[in-house]
């Protein structure tokens, strides 16, 4: 009997969907991988085998038993721990606190018996083979070791299913051995693991069995000895058609853009490239890899540890994301609703944010009709709809806010513009007039980079990709021609 | 035993606690050579009483900033059960057990609207409990046309001015509240779950932590012990008047500050805030028994607020760099692109 | 609109009720002068709230300057160095909340709160809790306060307009023009609304920010100014829970505690609202008392209506 069954689980979020028809067993005492794409829908199974989110159809089993949980509490209670990605310990209380919360052990008055806590607690690091003390502040712990605590609490409560999200994400490379040790154990103890990493070496090591999602679709589970890491990449990326994109560039300058030895504190090391004129430059790697961190450094919008940049052969100094915008360098961020457009306003304001110095008449007040008429212009050649310069950006679709946001940057006349995902969650119209804009901006002399986690995109869009692992550059590949595969990124991101 | 004891002094709050002693008695010592008379019984009771109240709504108001919240609404609790209390007793003749109990149920009840208004409209506590103050503070003036009420029977004035074993009454109930409640804060599962409200609502939501009937419950604590302060306060002062406990909540606020709590919610405890109230209460009297101007002593205590944000600011600040550092180590030691390799690639 | 129509309401009801009370000149004068405080305070208030920020200290900063000028003019300083002298004052108090808040990232409540004890605090310090007066001051200072324009002669009275109530709606009027079309002033809504996009945006977040706070304690030093010329005494305890009036009045003319949005003509129809609320109470019930709790009420219900209006743009 398999410990846990899925059957025919879909998922939408509004009109999205998320997971359709997905299938997957989970036998008892077994390591199960879970791996796919960023947006494969892993997390979002997680969380309804967890009891989080309620799935729309399908079914599933425990034991053999259909069970239909309505919140965490009550999967809990059948045994299913969750250790999610996000710490959810507190760092004021101790370990044992933290990993008795709302199950504590009390004395006859309703106290908490700290000695009992403790002590059991102590009994739960020992079945895992682990030394810590159950006494220590959890916020005196390495974050690698606050890790491993909240996979003792998930197994406090004799869970029969652990689901880890990416658990080795926050760990260092030593610390690593630690985990796939308490693992084991837990396996050994019968206790079935559903094990989500993107890292295919660590797969390789610790599982029994790996399933692979895809756009959420179950593509298939595979004996993890009988199978290797190229045939786990293949399934991971499959084929995807009918994304056309434009040409690669037709004619690359003089280097523009030098950056050397970008680093910020605690996210990413050591970033150096340079960028040519006409050039679309792709940023690839997993989540979480210092993309996105090294790009917010380069504008300062984190405040970098170290960095230096030259533009057309002069260097320059970038103090904030003012500077940067001064000296035509613009760094679209990568979630529109929580740091890109000002939803309540209109579309004429979100487009001239950025660009109010050219928007003034006489003491500097506003030129209200000019900020219209930018607004117009970009309304036609980005083909927002409704083409109403009134209507609050909050109301409009996710594509019509990215062309809106991608407007804000250009009425800036950039001559470097730094897009982060710029197609996320956007509709395939408009996901395709912004890639042409962006290729038409490059031909007209700007350079760009483009930060994506959707492989065909980077492929598709850039001349030349650097591959982030763990805040570094891993690997600079040519791709003029469009001759790098989904496989060789995949590759460079995952291993070391 | 000296490790523990490192171990612990590294943690913010036990070092604040340490240095909150030291500076108290360094006060007391200063003033004891000056002028001779600080350590005196009378001098320590005089002390003890003038901010006994304030000591008590702190308490309450420990419970509420450990879950992330904020109630300022006790400066007018407090004087709504003054009043309350000498209205059923000296207008409507109730004896005090009645009236007593009538005032503390309708400070319940404040805690309870402050509450509920918090959990459903999700507004921060503090525009709630602001709200609440004003209307509350409103309402005491109205009642009371601006006059106070006197007249109390001695029974009733023993609550404020009587003692047990020759202390001041009031101090013994902030003494045993502060005891129980700190004793429950530390060892009570069910107020156990404030440290991870505070810590990270979302957390303790997917851990089970029922978080609206949590706070629910500590506002309700909090106007109850402002209550029986405003109670107390009655009886010592012989007259219930509108205008009293005015700024009242800033002393609490402050008294939990300075003792260590975080003001965003998430650590602190009672012993932290009885030792700021007791900092308040030796700075105030070393203004007045040194003969500088007792007004100085609102200013001060702005400033004692500004400088313990400051302070949980800094600590704060501390504790995710500390974060940055375990991941910036894993930067370090996971190497970087080879240079000569990148080299290779570009020929 | 909705404003106008609740303002019309009430105007209405206390007119019919109380026609003879209620209806003069002397009343509605009453009303408008008391006001002028209330509008300069809620108007400052208003840049706050836009920031997504807010300040309490804005009544004991007004007792504090007052206190200052005073003290100066009775030390026979002239007026005008004594004005500047509490302009001073009031920057400092503004710059040293707007830093702390942006610049050190403190909540801005906590940071009044402690600055409204320190403002109070000092002013008590500085006067002992007495009235100060200063009788050796020019004359044009203490004659401006209660100066009214005569726009209309009967022949039992004259009908004139009070010169501070005209200051404060023309500095009001043309700031509210500044507010919406002085590029500097108009990305503080965009700040409140989002400041992590602003940053994006090339907007000087931390400097708009502090400069709010700035402008915010020259409403207050404004309003300082024309209390105690019309007062003609400076005193430790002008302005206490003024900031919860200037408050509700703000919110209630559509400035949200989530940021982003207010309007000066709003404000001014929400300080108006509160004006006749409280004067309604004293012709209807006799009792003034009672005013304060309304206002607290007031408060709370905007912001019950502001929350449910934030919740619901949030779904869509």
């Amino acid at each position: 009997m398999d410990a846990l069954q899925i059957r025919n689980v879909s998922k939408s979020f509004g009109e999205n969907k998320v997971l359709s028809d997905i299938n997957m067993d989970v036998r008892k005492g077994e390591v199960h991988a879970l791996i796919g794409e960023n947006g494969a829908g892993k997390s979002t199974l997680v969380k309804i085998i967890g009891g989080i989110y309620a799935r729309d159809a399908g079914e599933i089993l425990i034991d053999g038993e259909a069970v239909d949980f309505k919140d965490p509490l009550q999967a809990m209670r059948m045994g299913i721990s969750i250790v999610h990605q996000e710490l959810s310990l507190v760092p004021n209380a101790t370990v044992a606190e933290n990993i008795y919360l709302r199950r504590e052990i009390t004395n006859k008055a309703g106290f908490n018996d700290w000695n009992k806590i403790n002590q059991q607690a102590a009994e739960v690091f020992q079945r895992i083979n682990l030394d810590v003390d159950p006494t220590e502040l959890v916020g005196m712990l390495s974050v690698g070791m606050q890790q491993l605590v909240e996979v003792a609490k998930a197994i406090a409560l004799n869970a029969r299913i652990v689901i880890m999200d990416e658990p080795t994400s926050s760990l260092s490379e030593n610390e690593i051995p630690d985990l796939f040790r308490v693992i084991r154990s837990l396996r050994d103890q019968g206790i079935s693991i559903i094990f989500i990493s993107h890292k295919l070496t660590e797969l390789f090591e610790i599982s029994d069995r790996i399933t692979v999602l895809r756009d959420g679709e179950y593509v298939g589970t595979v004996d993890t000895a009988a199978s290797s890491s190229d045939e786990i990449i293949r399934m991971m990326v499959g084929r995807h058609l009918g994304d056309l994109f434009p040409q690669h560039a037709s004619q690359i300058g003089d280097v523009v853009f030098e950056c050397r030895g970008l680093s910020l504190f605690g996210r990413a090391k050591d970033v150096n490239f340079k960028i040519r004129r006409g050039e679309i430059l792709g940023l690839s790697g997993l989540v979480g890899a210092g993309r996105t961190e090294a790009m917010r450094a380069l504008v300062n919008a984190d405040k970098r540890s170290s960095g230096q940049f030259w533009m057309n052969g002069e260097e320059i100094t970038i103090e904030n994301p003012q500077d940067a915008i001064s000296k035509g360098i613009y760094y679209v961020s990568e979630d529109r609703k929580s740091s890109g457009l000002f939803l309540n306003s209109s579309i004429t304001w979100n487009v001239a944010m950025a660009s109010l110095d050219r928007m003034k008449k006489a003491l500097g007040m506003l030129d209200q009709s000019k900020m219209r008429q930018t607004a117009e212009g970009f309304i036609k050649t980005m083909d927002v709809r409704p083409a109403d310069q009134r209507v609050n950006t909050g109301n409009l679709s996710g594509g019509n806010q990215q062309k809106v946001l991608l407007s804000m940057a250009l009425c800036t006349e950039p001559r470097l513009l730094i897009v982060d995902e710029p197609t996320r969650g956007v509709d395939i119209g408009a996901k395709s007039l912004i890639h042409k804009r962006l290729r038409e901006i490059a031909e007209q002399g700007a350079c760009v980079i483009v930060i994506s986690s959707e492989m065909p995109e980077i492929i598709g869009m850039s001349d030349r990709i650097l591959v982030f692992r763990t805040g570094h550059v891993s690997a600079e590949l040519d791709n003029l021609r469009g001759s790098v595969t989904q496989e060789e990124i995949m590759q460079k991101a995952t291993h070391n | 035993m000296l490790t523990t004891l490192k171990k612990k002094l590294k943690t913010g709050s036990v070092l604040q606690a340490v240095g909150l002693t030291v500076i108290i008695l360094l006060i007391g010592i200063t003033m004891q050579v000056m002028n001779g008379n600080f350590l005196s019984a009378a001098n320590m009771e005089v002390m003890a009483m003038n901010l006994i109240f304030e000591g008590i709504m702190a308490i309450g108001m420990t419970f509420v900033i450990i879950g992330g919240g904020i109630d300022l609404s006790v400066s007018a609790v407090f004087p709504f059960a003054e009043i309350i209390v000498a209205k059923l007793m000296i207008e409507a003749g109730l004896p005090i057990f009645p009236a007593v109990l009538i005032t503390l149920a309708l400070c319940l009840g404040i805690g309870l609207i402050n509450a509920t208004l918090i959990n459903v409209l999700r507004v921060h506590p503090m525009v709630i409990t602001m709200g609440m103050m004003l209307t509350l503070r409103g309402i005491n003036l109205a009642i009371t046309n601006g006059k106070s009420i006197a007249g109390f029977s001695d029974d009733f004035l023993f609550l404020g001015q009587g003692t047990f074993f020759g202390i001041n009454l009031p101090i013994v109930f902030f003494l045993f509240a502060a005891i129980t409640l700190g004793y429950l804060l530390k060892n009570h599962p069910y107020f156990r779950q404030l440290y991870f409200i505070g810590g990270g609502e979302r957390a303790a939501r997917l851990s089970g932590v029922k978080v609206e009937q949590v706070k629910t419950v500590v506002y309700m604590l909090s106007a109850l012990l402002a209550g029986i302060a405003g109670i107390m306060a009655a009886a010592q002062y012989g007259a219930a008047h509108w205008s009293h406990g005015n700024l009242s909540e800033l002393k609490a606020i402050a008294a939990v500050a300075i003792g260590g709590a975080d003001v965003n919610g998430g650590s602190g405890n009672v012993f932290g805030t009885v030792l700021g109230i007791a900092f308040l209460a030796v700075v105030h009297n070393a203004f007045v028994s040194s003969g500088i101007n007792t007004f100085w002593y609102d200013a001060v205590n702005g400033l004692m607020l500004l400088i313990a944000i400051l302070f949980s600011k800094y600590i704060e600040r501390k504790n995710a760099r500390a974060v940055l550092s375990a991941k910036q180590m894993k930067l370090d030691e996971s190497g970087g692109y080879p240079k000569a390799n990148m080299a290779e690639q570009r020929a | 609109m909705v404003l106008v129509l609740i303002n019309v309401i009430i105007f209405a009801i206390i007119g019919i009720a109380r026609p003879t009370a209620f209806l003069n000149w002397l009343n509605i004068k009453a009303i408008l002068s008391l006001m002028s405080y209330d509008l300069l305070l809620a108007v400052g208030i208003t840049v706050v709230l836009i920031l997504r920020g807010i300040d309490l200290s804005i009544g004991s900063v007004l007792a504090l300057t007052s206190v200052i000028m005073a003290l100066m003019m009775r030390a026979d300083m002239p007026v005008l160095p004594s004005l500047f002298a509490g302009l001073v004052l009031a920057v400092v108090c503004g710059l040293l909340n707007g830093v702390l808040i942006a610049k050190l990232q403190l909540l801005p409540f906590l940071v009044t709160l402690g600055m409204m004890s320190l403002a109070r605090g000092i002013a008590t310090v500085m006067t002992s809790g007495q009235y100060i007066s200063f009788p050796n001051t020019a004359e044009w200072f203490i004659a401006f306060g209660r100066a009214e324009i005569p726009f209309w002669k009967t022949e039992t009275m004259t009908y004139g307009f009070p010169v501070p109530l005209l200051i404060a709606l023309v500095v009001v009027a043309v700031f509210g023009y500044f507010l919406t079309n002085w590029k500097p002033m108009r990305q503080m809504f965009f700040v409140g609304q989002n400041a992590e996009a602003a940053k994006l945006a090339g907007l000087s977040v931390v400097r708009i920010t502090i400069i709010g706070y700035v402008i915010c304690a020259l409403f207050v030093w404004l309003a300082s100014v024309l209390m105690i010329s019309s007062n003609r005494i400076g005193y430790a305890n002008y302005g206490i829970a003024s900031e919860m009036r200037a408050i509700a009045a703000a919110v209630v003319g559509g400035a949200s505690f989530f940021g982003g949005s207010g309007s000066i003509p709003g404000t001014f129809l929400g300080v108006l609202m509160l004006a006749l609320i409280g004067n309604g109470f004293i012709l209807l019930a006799g009792d003034p008392n009672w005013q304060q709790a309304t206002t607290g009420l007031v408060l709370i219900l905007a912001v019950a209506v502001d929350a449910i209006r934030t919740f619901r743009e949030r779904k869509n």
